[in-house]
């Protein structure tokens, strides 16, 4: 997969675990990502997808008819 | 009231955030709390004082099972992590009905393959609902989210929750 090439590109410094970084060696190893940066940004990409505001919002209303309306 | 006949899986959200509360005993309102080990060893690494002796319902598993081929697709697509896919393959495996979790992503995929899933503040209400806490402690642990507990909420949103509760006939 290639980061997106007609997008603006922001650039950030960040430190993670060995152990991390590790099991992303293995993965570009692997031939599942071309760079290690590859794979941080599918991560991203993926946690992102999961977790909009407005997603957990609308769970959070749904979460609050059940709590005062539900049946069980 | 008696305890319901559900059996609910816990992540580590509601299990941080009710303690941070104090309030784990909320979590006693069901038939069984099944607790896979990798969610216990999580919610520890937040709140390493975590004491779970007043959990009368409550059952550590120590291996959970694989995760099935469907719900393996979507927690990878997800990027969920190791508690949230040991919570749902026991929930699949013991034949729960809830996953109790903060977690929008796996509350998610949770909700896709047929399961109902319920975080803090529904457990909160809910409690109030079948009689466990009063109206005023409700509306207390609601105001205390943001100062008591890591459970992010926009304040606007919290205020709204909170004249909602207020204005319930409960």
């Amino acid at each position: 997969m290639d980061l997106c090439q007609n997008e603006i590109m922001k650039t950030v410094t960040i430190q993670y675990p060995d152990q991390l970084d590790e099991q992303l060696r293995k993965l570009v190893s692997a031939g599942w990502f071309k760079t290690p940066e590859e794979g941080v940004v599918e991560a991203l990409r993926r946690y992102l997808s999961g977790h909009s505001v407005e997603l957990q919002e609308k769970q959070i209303l749904e979460d609050v008819e059940w709590g005062l309306h539900g049946r069980d | 009231m008696a305890a319901t006949e559900i059996v609910a899986v816990l992540d580590a959200g509601p299990l941080i955030h009710l303690d941070e509360l104090g309030r784990l005993n909320l979590l006693n309102d069901f038939k069984e709390l099944l607790v896979p080990q990798t969610v216990l060893d999580e919610a520890l690494k937040h709140r390493p004082g975590l004491e779970l002796g007043g959990l009368e319902n409550l059952e550590i598993i120590s291996e959970p099972p694989p995760l099935p081929a469907d719900l393996l697709k979507l927690a990878d697509e997800l990027a969920l992590h190791a508690g949230e896919r040991a919570a749902l393959a026991v929930l699949k495996a013991r034949g729960g009905q809830f996953l109790l979790s903060d977690d929008a992503a796996a509350r998610m995929v949770a909700r896709a393959v047929g399961f109902q899933t319920h975080g803090t503040i529904g457990l909160i209400l809910r409690a109030r609902r079948r009689g466990k806490v009063s109206k005023a402690e409700m509306l207390q642990l609601l105001r205390q989210l943001p100062t008591r507990t890591t459970l992010h909420l926009r304040k606007e949103l919290l205020d709204s929750i909170l004249a909602t509760a207020a204005a319930e006939n409960i």
